[in-house]
């Protein structure tokens, strides 16, 4: 199996298990996780398409780091801890960080089993699904930053800045941390051509204009110097 | 006699008018994306404070918030001057445009 049909089967399997999340009893079969029982006791009959997951250890998931981005609903860069806040906090949920090739997985990852767990979730033991995820705690990036604070007028440096950096925290929840951080930095450039390039080519301009005095007093120098030579061999002449 | 605004100064006026109290940048750029003219933060504080030095708008410092990284926001509010010089602007369109009425069909080329 290749790693593309391997990343297919987990974001299939993903999915047919969240579809199931809501109500997992209305299923029986494997792939739904349910205990295949239903209220008034009747056998359920299983509407969803077959999947086999043959490639997979019967009982855990691997999860990596960025899984979530595959689902809809989530954000682009939900990591498995949100994922698992959403939908799988019923379940056993342990964290690994397999340093590479020492694990099935290289790096880190969620190992999720299919038992639901016996006791409510403990704060302890799953700090990560136990609190939201702090945006506020992620930082713009820093060189794009101190550019856009150095380079920006002193009287509007800490708004911008600030606006920038709020605006940021707002994209990190819509899209995010990943394309917040490079909307941020498109900003900051955009916002450099737009301030600096007036002062720049203002700049150039006074340069241009001293550099054509100098050259045009330079010229002009050499001019009468050599008509100076001029005159004066002509007065000699005369004399002579 | 009333300051001359160009056309990006007359639509951040008229964003600021519509935003009333809550006029500071992030909305004010909101605005203008949803209006179809995004602008950076660069050009835009450069503008604001040049209608700032005109008089055509005042500011003050509102509170900071951890989401700002600690930076104040800044709100901005239409002066009387302002209001004058957008009204002169919408005048002079006005005055301009003369008894034109531009319909779908004159986008395709047609005035009536």
């Amino acid at each position: 199996m290749t790693n593309q049909e391997d990343k297919q089967l987990r974001i299939k399997f993903l999915n047919l298990w969240i579809q199931n999340m809501d109500n997992p009893a209305e299923c029986s079969c494997d792939e739904c996780f349910s205990d295949g029982t239903e209220e008034d006791g009747d056998a359920w009959q299983c509407t969803c398409p077959p999947v086999e997951f043959e490639t997979f250890d019967s009982a855990i998931f691997h999860l990596r780091r960025g899984a979530g981005r595959a689902l809809s609903g989530l954000q682009f860069t939900a990591y498995a801890n949100d994922l698992a806040r959403k939908y799988l906090c019923d379940y056993e949920i342990e964290y690994h960080s397999y340093r590479p090739g020492t694990g099935p997985d290289k790096g880190e990852s969620w190992v999720i089993s299919w038992q639901k767990k016996p006791a409510p979730a403990d704060a302890a033991a799953l700090p990560a699904l136990q609190f939201p995820l702090d945006w506020s705690s992620i930082k713009p990036p820093r060189g794009a930053t101190y550019l856009l604070w150095r380079l920006l007028p002193d009287g509007v440096r800490e708004t911008a800045v600030g606006d920038l950096e709020e605006q940021f925290h707002q994209d990190c929840e819509r899209i995010g941390a990943v394309l917040a951080r490079l909307t941020y930095c498109e900003q900051v450039v955009v916002s450099l051509l737009d301030c600096c390039c007036p002062a720049i080519w203002s700049g150039l301009k006074r340069v241009g204009a001293d550099l054509k005095r100098f050259v045009l007093a330079l010229v002009t120098a050499a001019l009468s110097s050599v008509l100076a030579e001029h005159i004066a061999t002509f007065i000699k002449s005369l004399r002579e | 006699m009333t300051p001359k605004i160009g056309e990006f100064e007359e639509l951040l006026l008229l964003s600021i008018a519509s935003l009333g109290e809550e006029a500071y940048g992030v909305p004010i750029r909101a605005r203008l994306e949803e209006a179809g003219r995004g602008v950076s933060v660069g050009a835009l504080y450069v503008t604001l404070e040049r209608l700032q030095s005109k008089g055509l708008v005042s500011s003050r410092e509102g509170e900071a918030t951890a989401e700002r990284g600690g930076r104040a926001k800044k709100f901005y509010k239409l002066s009387g001057e302002g209001r004058a010089a957008l009204e002169e602007a919408e005048a002079v369109r006005s005055r301009v445009r003369g008894g034109l009425t531009l319909t779908p069909q004159a986008t395709q080329g047609g005035v009536t």
